[in-house]
């Protein structure tokens, strides 16, 4: 069998603020293939973004990430910055969700393009300014060299996105990873990104790791999807399983949240009650349980650990369900 | 003929998409029109460089080289009789070639010291901003120190030290005037480092060196260039009292701060000697002020 091209174990994240630490990211390990896309799902502040940018080294001062995070036999949690910047932009890029505020405001775009070029692979200006155009061409941006020169406050929100993903394009990394790359974005501008991040994985074997809140979007392009809630992983599985066996009550209620086109127009959504936890005092046990349908005594004085349910489907959830 | 009602809406004709205009307008252009359109800022701008031009050329063509003494035209009043529009000193040099020429040597200090305060301040403070925590503090704390030191006092040691020339008095005052702008630089370096965009970089793997000159300094600069226009006078004022206190520049060149020390002694028998180097000290003080309120406006990232 071969080596996965990332593999994360026991990964922690924890930040210092005032009178303590808050747990963003417990426990999480998950692998990822060659070619593989994982969506990674969860409520804003189950600690999807921050285990991800815990493995990029982009924490910020105050947090601190434990555990392991290895791409390609190279653990990456406490590397040396060095040894990081040759992997960061050039083997694992990264698609941030403020397309907006992720260009620096004073570089014509095709310079921003160029830099990394010109850092990672030691090209000339021009092969750089050529290769930089094709990128920009690949990702449909329209009219790349008459757009070259512009800067990003000239450009459309989605044109900044796709500026955006060519940026992490530009070395043919192997691995994406991609925080919420469509949620600033009208809907028909994501669907052509996501239609285009699915023509990626088609005919490149590139690797991509999708955190989003939407589980249509992650329905659309992963292979495997992780579930999160309040910093652990709740439930893992094939896009298959998770959609037609869910077995964890919080992806259950994900599911039925989500609108579908086939439901009764009059009927309503139905939300899912509650807050999301305070990650500063998360309970003794399962931390789903003041929103949980099945929630019993059991579940308040002790935490489910992730069990195996069937084949490489994993559950953190006392109660069992028949498949 | 006045109707009651307003009037209908005419029929917009439909215009052509307009071609998208390919030549881009920076931020800096944008800022350079705000300039452009502030009255007061661009009339402060045209008296500048109508003073720096005098002062260029006045020692070289003016009616009197700067050095000759007229022994028969001491302390003269300002008269068009012999060119000494002016007046003459009490050796009866001409005050109209020392008045430029201390402009010279008052705007060539000027700029220089906040040039060398430039370069440190925006060095030291952008690295501290960078790397923040511990070091970044340490490095702010020791100028905490250096401001608790009486900054003329801090000079006037430089100066009695290294001895009295002209090399040293810049470099002195900028020495001593690098604090404010590394303070400025850092709390923009700070700022600017929670945006995304420094995230993104990073994640690109891009060096500490190239974040620091491509990101942050472009980034922190407008502040930094409204400070250098107010550090500017502030440094020609500092010149013009280390001269008075007789520790500036040395005879025989002379600048505005010297020349008022010196006009100050016959304030009551010639006070054109006063009022002379005082009235364009005066009139450059407010055009600097004038044209860092100009940049601010035109910088302001409110208005972008």
């Amino acid at each position: 069998m071969s080596r996965p091209l990332l593999k994360c174990r026991d990964l922690c994240v924890r930040f210092a603020v005032k009178g303590g630490t808050v747990e963003a990211v417990q426990d999480l390990s998950f692998r990822v293939e060659r070619g593989e896309c994982v969506g990674i799902v969860g409520e804003s502040g189950s600690g999807k973004t921050q285990g991800v940018l815990a493995i990029m080294g982009l924490l910020p001062r105050n947090g601190t990430a434990t555990g392991s995070a290895v791409y390609k036999g190279q653990e990456l949690l406490g590397a040396p910055r060095r040894s990081l910047d040759k992997i960061r932009g050039e083997s694992i890029s990264m698609i941030f969700q403020d397309a907006m505020a992720g260009l620096t405001p004073f570089m014509r775009i095709g310079d921003q393009l160029c830099e990394v070029l010109v850092e990672h692979q030691g090209l000339s200006r021009d092969d750089a300014r050529e290769r930089a155009t094709e990128v920009l061409r690949i990702v449909q941006f329209p009219q790349p060299k008459r757009r070259f020169n512009m800067y990003p406050h000239e450009l459309s929100g989605g044109m900044r996105q796709r500026v955006m993903i060519a940026l992490a394009l530009l070395c043919r990394p192997e691995l994406i990873i991609a925080d919420e790359p469509t949620t600033a974005l009208d809907i028909t501008i994501q669907a052509q990104i996501l239609e285009f991040l699915k023509g990626l994985r088609r005919h490149t074997e590139t690797s991509i790791i999708m955190i989003t809140h939407d589980l249509g979007v992650a329905a659309n392009l992963c292979d495997r999807i992780i579930v999160m809630y309040a910093g652990r992983m709740v439930e893992s599985g094939s896009v298959y399983d998770i959609f037609a066996r869910p077995q964890h009550p919080y992806t259950q209620a994900l599911l039925r949240a989500t609108p579908r086109l086939d439901a009764d127009p009059d009927g309503e959504i139905p939300l899912l009650p509650g807050r999301p936890p305070d990650l500063e005092h998360l309970p003794v046990g399962c931390a789903f349980v003041p929103r949980c349908p099945w929630a019993s005594d059991e579940c308040g004085r002790r935490r489910p650990e992730l069990r195996r349910r069937f084949g490489e489907h994993l559950a953190a959830c006392f109660v069992e369900q028949a498949p | 003929m006045n109707s009651p009602l307003p009037k209908p809406v005419e029929e917009v004709p439909v215009q052509a998409p307009e071609p998208i205009d390919a030549i881009s307008r920076s931020l800096w252009q944008d800022a350079l029109g705000r300039f452009v359109s502030n009255r007061a800022a661009m009339i402060s701008s045209g008296i500048i460089l109508v003073i720096i031009v005098l002062a260029i050329v006045v020692p070289i063509w003016g009616p009197h080289p700067l050095e000759e003494v007229y022994w028969d035209r001491m302390m003269i009043g300002p008269t068009l009789e012999n060119n000494h529009w002016f007046g003459t000193d009490v050796n009866g040099r001409d005050m109209f070639a020392r008045v430029f020429y201390g402009a010279r040597i008052s705007l060539t200090i000027g700029v220089l010291t906040t040039f060398v305060a430039l370069l440190i301040g925006v060095v030291y403070g952008a690295v501290a901003g960078y790397f923040g925590g511990r070091i970044g503090s340490l490095m702010m704390r020791f100028v905490d120190i250096l401001y608790a030191v009486p900054a003329l006092f801090l000079i006037i040691i430089l100066i009695s030290v290294f001895g009295n020339n002209f090399v040293l008095v810049f470099v002195s005052i900028g020495a001593v005037e690098w604090l404010t702008m590394a303070r400025i630089v850092r709390g923009q370096t700070l700022s600017v480092k929670e945006k995304d965009y420094m995230e993104a970089a990073r994640a690109l793997g891009l060096p500490g060196s190239t974040i620091v000159a491509r990101y942050i300094i472009p980034n922190v600069i407008g502040p930094v260039i409204v400070y250098v226009t107010l550090l500017i006078p502030i440094n020609i004022l500092v010149e013009s009292y280390l001269s008075f206190l007789g520790l500036g520049v040395q005879e025989p060149f002379t600048s505005w701060g010297r020349l008022i020390s010196q006009g100050a002694n016959e304030i009551d028998t010639a006070p054109w000697l006063l009022l002379a180097p005082a009235f364009f000290l005066t009139i450059t003080m407010f055009c600097f002020n004038f044209i860092g309120d100009g940049l601010r406006d035109a910088l302001d990232p409110k208005d972008r």
